[in-house]
């Protein structure tokens, strides 16, 4: 009886732990855009995309949250900000807050592991600035 | 005179027949046809599939891509689909617009609020 149950419960690890490896995740970085070089490993890829598009050549992680997909979360990050993700539709709408105040609100459309970055907002340091970097994880 | 000597006295008296392979015979009808002025039999009817082909074939290809790209959009909905649908910018947020970037090497949006201090 107890070999039955503890196999049993093997099986229940195991399908969950399958189960859990199949899950896509939603990244959610927070970062710190800045005018010198310094780029937080791991951000190598976003650093080039912003420093293609944007004058900004650094690229510091400040916070880094995540969520199953589909998504349906609120997320904490420093500096007071939240982000709503809620899947709809195959988009995922996302609300930006600062401080319980809206900063932004759109929906996006995350295709494989490319990034969306939102933001803009005021980095705090001179001339600084926050964006959102959303990304899907296998 | 029965048959049978009927037979062979008619055989004795006919001209020697010579017999034609059938790739002799077609190599002839084929010589025949392209003698100019002439109804040619066989490239008539290959003339008329050739039409018919170069007829249809940008219809048929047309018709080929329209369908592999509704595969496309069936299988992969979201290939296309722009990765920014709509936005909202609050109140509180000092702006002075926002711009949509789409980054040419890895297709990675950029949604760029621009406020006040930028």
């Amino acid at each position: 009886m107890n070999k039955l149950a503890s196999l049993l419960s093997a099986a229940l690890l195991l399908a969950a732990t399958v189960a859990s490896a199949a899950q896509q995740m939603l990244d959610v970085r927070l970062v710190k855009l800045t005018g010198n070089g310094t780029v937080t490993p791991g951000l190598e890829s976003v650093a080039a995309i912003i420093r293609r598009n944007l004058p900004y050549a650094g690229c510091a992680l400040v916070d880094q949250q995540g969520c199953i997909m589909p998504a349906n979360a609120t997320l904490a990050f420093k500096g007071g900000y939240t982000v709503t993700c809620k899947t709809l539709d195959g988009a995922v709408g996302v609300t930006i807050q600062k401080n319980r105040k809206l900063l932004l609100s759109t929906a996006v459309t995350l295709k494989d592991d490319t990034p969306v970055i939102i933001g803009g907002f005021d980095g705090g340091a001179k001339g600084a600035k926050h964006v959102f970097v959303l990304q899907k994880s296998p | 005179m029965n048959d049978d000597t009927l037979k062979s006295l008619l055989r004795a008296s006919a001209p020697p027949v010579a017999l034609r392979s059938a790739d002799a015979f077609w190599s002839a009808v084929e010589r025949q046809a392209q003698v100019p002025g002439r109804a040619p039999a066989i490239p008539r009817r290959l003339g008329l599939t050739a039409n018919l082909l170069r007829r249809w074939q940008a219809p048929a290809w047309a018709a080929a891509a329209a369908a592999a790209a509704l595969v496309a959009a069936v299988v992969w909905p979201g290939a296309h689909a722009p990765a920014l649908d709509q936005f909202r910018i609050g109140d509180e947020l000092p702006n002075n617009g926002a711009l949509v970037i789409t980054d040419s090497d890895t297709d990675a949006t950029i949604l760029w609020v621009i406020t006040e201090e930028t």
